[in-house]
């Protein structure tokens, strides 16, 4: 494939949305690595990375009669797993949110703590052991508790480095909202790195 | 938004962006690990199973690419009909007779006559 040249482009998605295998098949293999990638910055986790990645294509399979060429192919992909992104944040916080109070039923905790317990909804993240430094997997855990809105837009201008277009097109938000949500994002994780580490920053 | 706010706005996420944090948080999630192997077989499972079977049944409909399945079955059948015609040529012609080449003729045993030139009239 070759996402660069646009009548390359136009006839591919024609080809998809003419539910050609073969032309799915080399979508998959261009973008699965991209996909997975942004998903995993906003999960913290291979295991639902990998999921949700596959979760991705069925749902472009699924509706790429939908897409009109307004957006690069590529921005409507990132669009899609981002709002799945995000969707499955929820889900696994409202499930994190169950299985504590589950325990904690289980275990009589004073409220206090069981209250502490819900809204710091800490999760050992296992993927984050394989991050480098102590600040670096601060930043991270930080990153994730942070809302999934903050943490998108992080990710994507931030660490994916695309252009304020590029995310407004994936987030479906104007370029100044952008920009005054991202400036709050990151003064949002400032102030939780600094929390957690106790210090400034080095 | 007006401009002088977006100027503003524009000053303050460029000052932000030296922030050590996002420094952190781009130096951690730089090197963001790929799936172990690719996940189209998962991915074609999924539709097949979602769609009750009507995608991605066929291992060729799997197939990532068809032209070198089509090509590898052109070589097959270009192999197949040489052989045949390898193994049935001899048959398909009649054999052509060729005459046996005349031994050298020995001047000393031969009978006379039948050496050198007929001699002249004259």
């Amino acid at each position: 494939m070759h996402p660069s040249d646009p009548e390359f482009d136009a006839r591919f998605v024609e080809r998809l949305q003419r539910r050609d295998e073969h032309a799915f098949s080399s979508l998959v293999v261009a973008y699965e690595g991209r996909i997975f990638q942004l998903v995993w910055r906003m999960l913290g986790s291979k295991e639902e990375a990998e999921d949700l990645t596959q979760e991705v294509f069925v749902q472009v399979f699924r509706s790429i009669h939908t897409f009109r060429g307004e957006s690069k192919l590529g921005t409507w992909l990132y669009r899609i797993a981002v709002n799945l992104a995000k969707n499955r944040t929820l889900y696994l916080a409202r499930r994190h949110q169950r299985s504590q109070v589950d325990l904690v039923d289980a275990e009589s905790v004073d409220a206090h703590e069981r209250a502490q317990g819900i809204t710091t909804g800490e999760t050992r993240r296992p993927d984050l052991d394989l991050v480098g430094s102590r600040a670096e997997r601060a930043v991270l855990e930080c990153l994730l508790e942070l809302d999934a809105e903050y943490r998108e837009l992080l990710v994507l201008r931030d660490v994916e480095c695309l252009s304020y277009d590029e995310v407004g097109a994936i987030t479906g938000l104007l370029p100044g909202t952008v920009k005054s949500r991202l400036h709050r994002a990151r003064s949002l994780l400032k102030e939780a790195v600094e929390a957690r580490l106790g210090e400034k920053v080095p | 938004m007006s401009e002088k706010d977006s100027e503003d706005l524009d000053r303050l996420l460029e000052g932000s962006e030296a922030e050590p944090a996002l420094a952190l948080l781009k130096s951690a999630l730089r090197d963001a690990p790929l799936p172990e192997r690719s996940l189209l077989p998962k991915v074609q499972d999924r539709i097949r199973l979602r769609t009750r079977g009507r995608y991605f049944r066929t291992r060729y409909s799997r197939s990532l690419d068809p032209v070198p399945l089509l090509l590898i079955v052109c070589l097959l059948v270009l192999l197949l009909l040489t052989a045949v015609f390898l193994v049935f040529q001899p048959l398909s012609k009649e054999p052509v007779p060729h005459p046996l080449p005349s031994a050298p003729i020995d001047p000393l045993t031969a009978p006379a006559g039948t050496t050198g030139p007929p001699p002249s009239a004259g």
